[in-house]
């Protein structure tokens, strides 16, 4: 019974959940079930700060690095759930839902972050996957929001098929899920011959770059960002990935140190592919929803660069630039979600004339994703790729570096049109004043942390 | 006076521009923009009076750690190098304020954040002590150029200054690799006296050198890479270009000062024939396309890349003379042409046209106008008497003493620079006045004289002291070519200095 205190956090974050989801069906009060799910939230990130450990034959463990992630996490729910409070459009009657929906899609993620053994990790990604593509086709009227539901369902059930299939053919080759059994047996028998082995591998790269929008698995990416829910994207694009990152980090560096060399090779090529492909796919964007969906393409290529470091550092690194990714993500979508057709990039024309204040926010949030200081974009990429030198990538960080001038031009380009243009189409802002604070703060933390970062660097 | 001058001096525009960011009237924006860069200029001050001369080692150091993980610091400090340098930027700050105060129009709330953040990063680059510092400060004065050029330009300006960002940031980002390969290199420090103190392995000093010098030679502008300067220039608001003018290709070859040789010296040595050779290209090549010119920005801008080469030139002659002149002239530059890009915007403003052709006879209409103008026309051809001639002077004798033939190909530089300024000068101040301004002319105001007479008594104060300005650097100089380069040329030129002083 004592293990089952190690999962508590999650258990007590499912039980609000169900609370939610049942009490929704009688009471419609979207404030008040917001404060629940926060509260429920804050409280789970608190229970799991106070414990450590691992439990369930060491299968499932609490340490400061995954409570820092499942940090991470549960403050992007939280933002998503303030700003979708007043502002997103779905009837009260599915509040609830979405609300129950955001908590398990958390609850998923915690999982993820803490396994130490490849079931609970695929059960993690199952619940958290569900709940996206549902989250996903929230907007049920609108055909787009439909096919990016639909195109992520249908992508993303055969790719966590594949790590089924994967999972089951390195127990096959090793005997065990566990992460630090499978380095075990490596390490003693050597099995790097065995096809067996080899194809599992294959196929948790390939579900872990599908999951990532890794180039080429990234089809899915920018349809279902254009098309669900702009709240939704922002959580889509940051929570998932920070949650996906680390656990599949943790495996990779945990359990195929042995054999680094050819998952190595791997995953420098697919780097590469997706550093150089996110970025020339951004430049001819019109919609501004589908350019952030290709520079968050491009930005996990950069932060494979720490994976392929292999070691705690790398790791270390990538949950640093996952804090500057996540709070630059979730201004700019906010920012998207805050005008009317904040999707359409002619939208952008001359908005520094009309509203300055929030063209001025969004241009922090466009320099910070270019990684121009003094923003917390810069810090992250200067972070990581010191991490990355220090692991003998210079090469690779060569290829980065070349590759940020040309992500300096699609992100200047939502600047220019800002600034340098004459306002062609109506817009207006329509969200509430809650949620333009809310975007303020994340600019200002933007410059704050840009300039004085060891608040969040340890 | 103890107190931290060299973070104040980066705070107080800072503050500026947050406590602009509140104001909605324009007129109040702009004193109290004007207040802050006097604030500024008052505060640098003391470094002209402080600082020890007689000593090559930083002074007014201050270090805070800053991200203590990685081992970065706050630290900033100033030598003979770069102590001129700040003084040079709050100056011009107060003067791209003045120039600016009836010429903009829209977004002035924008643009006077724009100038002050523009201040704290570039006297940040010439103060950091620090690497990463000093990339952040390097690269975050991307940001205030980019929208100065973009937003107040002229009609082309969307075009040049994206241009201007690509090839900036292009230029820079392999320096950022290279920053972290030394970080590693020097035992995880960014700590800039540290590093230099390194003896890097040659292949490794090379790879290095490059990507730093990339960066600068961008900046500078150095032949072949100086096509974004003219665009630039061009279409940048006036006091977008006297910033440039003034301070920002500076950095480039402070740069040069600070990283490239100290940092790489065997590299540099290789290099050196190249470095040498693009110079002269840039002197007579710059001033070549300049007399072809029919733009009036468009003619300074190339005649900068003419100058810029006489600066790099002599920096690379590695003599200490030919490098006091350098530094000497990368000051002279900044404070003449600025003075030129004033003028023409004052013009500008009225008669809202740049082609020469529009222009000739303004000699008997505008009186006060063209008192300014020929003096700033003669400061730039360098005539005795004026600061231009001393740099000149002074960098043609580090060019004679390193190799005769580079002397001898500058001096056609300042030739052809003397036919250009003339010329100009002839077909503005000369002949008819043209019809299509003849309304809309009138002479300068007493705003705009105020402007030019800071930078008009500084002409003729370095023109006949120069030694009071080349004291300060001569330690720090003298010190970077003894420990790091052979010192025989260093003998050599000592009773020249003596002569100066």
């Amino acid at each position: 019974m004592m293990t089952f205190k190690i999962i508590a956090p999650e258990l007590f974050l499912i039980a609000c959940s169900i609370f939610i989801f049942l009490s929704a069906l009688f009471i419609r009060n979207r404030k008040t079930f917001s404060i629940l799910a926060i509260l429920g939230l804050l409280i789970t990130g608190v229970w799991k700060y106070s414990l450590h450990g691992s439990g369930f034959n060491s299968s499932f463990s609490v340490e400061p690095f995954g409570v820092l992630g499942s940090w991470i996490i549960i403050l992007i729910a939280i933002y998503v759930i303030l700003i979708s409070v007043d502002d997103l459009e779905i009837p009260d009657s599915s509040y609830g839902e979405f609300l129950t929906l955001i908590l398990t899609s958390v609850v998923g993620m915690l999982f993820m972050l803490g396994a130490r053994d490849l079931i609970v990790l695929y059960l993690g990604l199952e619940t958290l996957s569900l709940s996206l593509y549902i989250l996903c086709s929230f907007y049920k009227r609108s055909p787009l929001s439909s096919e990016a539901g639909l195109k992520y369902y249908l992508m993303g059930t055969v790719a966590t098929a594949i790590l089924l299939y994967g999972i089951a053919l390195i127990y096959g080759a090793t005997g065990t899920t566990n992460f630090y059994e499978i380095a075990r047996s490596m390490s003693v028998t050597r099995v790097l011959a065995d096809p067996m082995l080899i194809a599992g591998i294959i196929a948790v790269i390939i579900t872990f770059s599908f999951k990532t929008s890794v180039i080429p698995f990234h089809a899915w990416t920018p349809d279902t960002y254009q098309g669900a829910p702009t709240p939704i994207t922002a959580f889509l694009a940051t929570a998932p990935k920070t949650a996906l990152l680390l656990a599949f980090g943790n495996f990779f560096v945990g359990s195929l140190v042995p054999i680094w060399v050819e998952p190595k090779t791997a995953l420098i090529v697919l780097s590469i592919l997706t550093m150089v492909g996110g970025n020339l796919l951004a430049l001819s964007q019109k919609s501004v929803k589908r350019l952030l969906a290709f520079s968050s393409v491009s930005h996990v290529g950069y932060m494979l660069l720490g994976i392929i470091v292999g070691t705690s550092d790398g790791l270390n690194a990538i949950l640093t630039y996952l804090i500057a990714y996540a709070i630059m993500n979730l201004g700019a979508f906010g920012v998207v979600f805050m005008l009317k057709n904040g999707d359409d990039m002619d939208t952008y024309n001359g908005l520094a004339k009309r509203y300055p204040y929030l063209a001025g926010i969004m241009m922090i949030f466009m320099f910070s994703l270019a990684g121009i200081p003094p923003t917390v974009g810069f810090i992250a990429k200067f972070q990581l790729f010191l991490a990355a030198v220090n692991g003998g990538l210079t090469s690779l960080v060569i290829v980065a570096v070349l590759m940020t001038i040309t992500s300096a031009f699609y992100y200047l380009r939502i600047v220019m049109n800002m600034y340098m243009k004459e306002p062609t189409v109506e817009t207006e802002v329509i969200s509430s004043d809650f949620t333009k604070g809310l975007v303020l703060s994340l600019s200002i933390l933007v410059i704050v942390l840009g300039t004085l970062p060891s608040i969040f660097i340890h | 006076m103890n107190y931290p001058i060299l973070s104040l001096t980066l705070l107080i525009p800072v503050i500026g521009a947050i406590l602009i960011l509140f104001m909605k009237n324009s007129t109040l924006i702009k004193s109290t923009a004007l207040v802050f860069a006097l604030l500024d200029f008052f505060v640098s001050l003391p470094l002209w009076f402080l600082f020890d001369k007689n000593s090559h080692s930083m002074q007014f150091v201050e270090v805070y750690p800053w991200i203590p993980f990685i081992n970065a610091r706050y630290a900033v400090g100033v030598d003979g190098i770069s102590v001129l340098f700040v003084l040079l930027s709050t100056l011009i700050t107060v003067i791209c304020v003045s120039v600016s105060w009836k010429a903009i129009d829209k977004k002035v709330k924008e643009f006077f954040i724009m100038i002050l953040l523009m201040e704290t990063s570039m006297i940040g680059v010439f103060v950091s002590l620090d690497l990463l510092l000093f990339y952040a400060f390097w690269e975050a004065m991307l940001i205030p150029m980019f929208l100065l050029i973009g937003v107040w330009g002229g009609p082309n300006r969307v075009y040049a200054s994206i241009k201007f960002v690509l090839f900036t940031f292009a230029g820079s980002v392999l320096m950022l690799v290279s920053i972290l390969v030394l970080y590693f290199a020097g035992g995880h420090t960014f700590n800039i006296l540290e590093l230099s103190k390194l003896n890097l392995p040659l292949n490794m000093q090379i790879f290095l050198f490059i990507a730093f010098t990339l960066a600068f030679a961008v900046k500078v502008p150095m032949f072949p890479l100086h096509t974004w300067l003219p665009d630039a220039h061009t279409e940048a608001p006036t006091a977008g270009s006297v910033i440039l003018a003034g301070v920002l290709l500076k950095l480039g070859a402070y740069g040069f000062l600070r990283f490239s040789m100290p940092f790489f010296p065997e590299a540099t040595m290789m290099f050196l024939s190249l470095l040498q050779v693009l110079s002269l290209v840039a002197i007579v090549y710059g001033a070549f396309v300049t007399l072809k010119q029919t733009d009036l920005k468009r003619l300074i801008a190339y005649s900068s890349v003419s100058h810029m080469g006489f600066v790099t030139l002599g920096l690379f002659t590695l003599t200490q003379i030919g490098m006091l002149g350098g530094i000497l002239q990368m000051i002279n530059h900044g404070i003449v042409t600025g003075a030129l890009f004033c003028l023409v915007g004052m013009i500008y403003e009225r008669t809202h046209t740049r082609q020469i052709s529009d222009y000739g006879g303004l000699k008997p209409a505008l009186p006060i106008f063209i008192l300014f103008y020929t003096f700033f026309t003669l400061a730039a051809i360098g005539l005795p008497g004026t600061n231009s001639f001393m740099g000149e002077f002074l960098i043609l004798c580090g060019a004679f003493l390193r190799f005769i033939p580079l002397g001898a190909f500058a001096v056609l530089g300042i030739i052809l620079g003397t036919t250009y300024m003339i010329w100009l000068y002839y077909r503005v101040a000369y002949g008819n006045l043209n019809e299509k301004i003849k309304n809309l002319i009138y002479d300068l105001g007493p705003r705009e004289i105020l402007t030019l007479i800071p930078l008009l008594l500084l002409v003729l104060y370095i023109g006949f002291q120069p030694g009071v300005f080349t004291s300060y650097m001569q330690a720090s100089v003298s010190n970077l070519i003894a420990t790091k380069f052979n010192s025989t040329l260093l003998a050599h030129t000592l009773p020249l200095v003596g002569w100066i002083r």
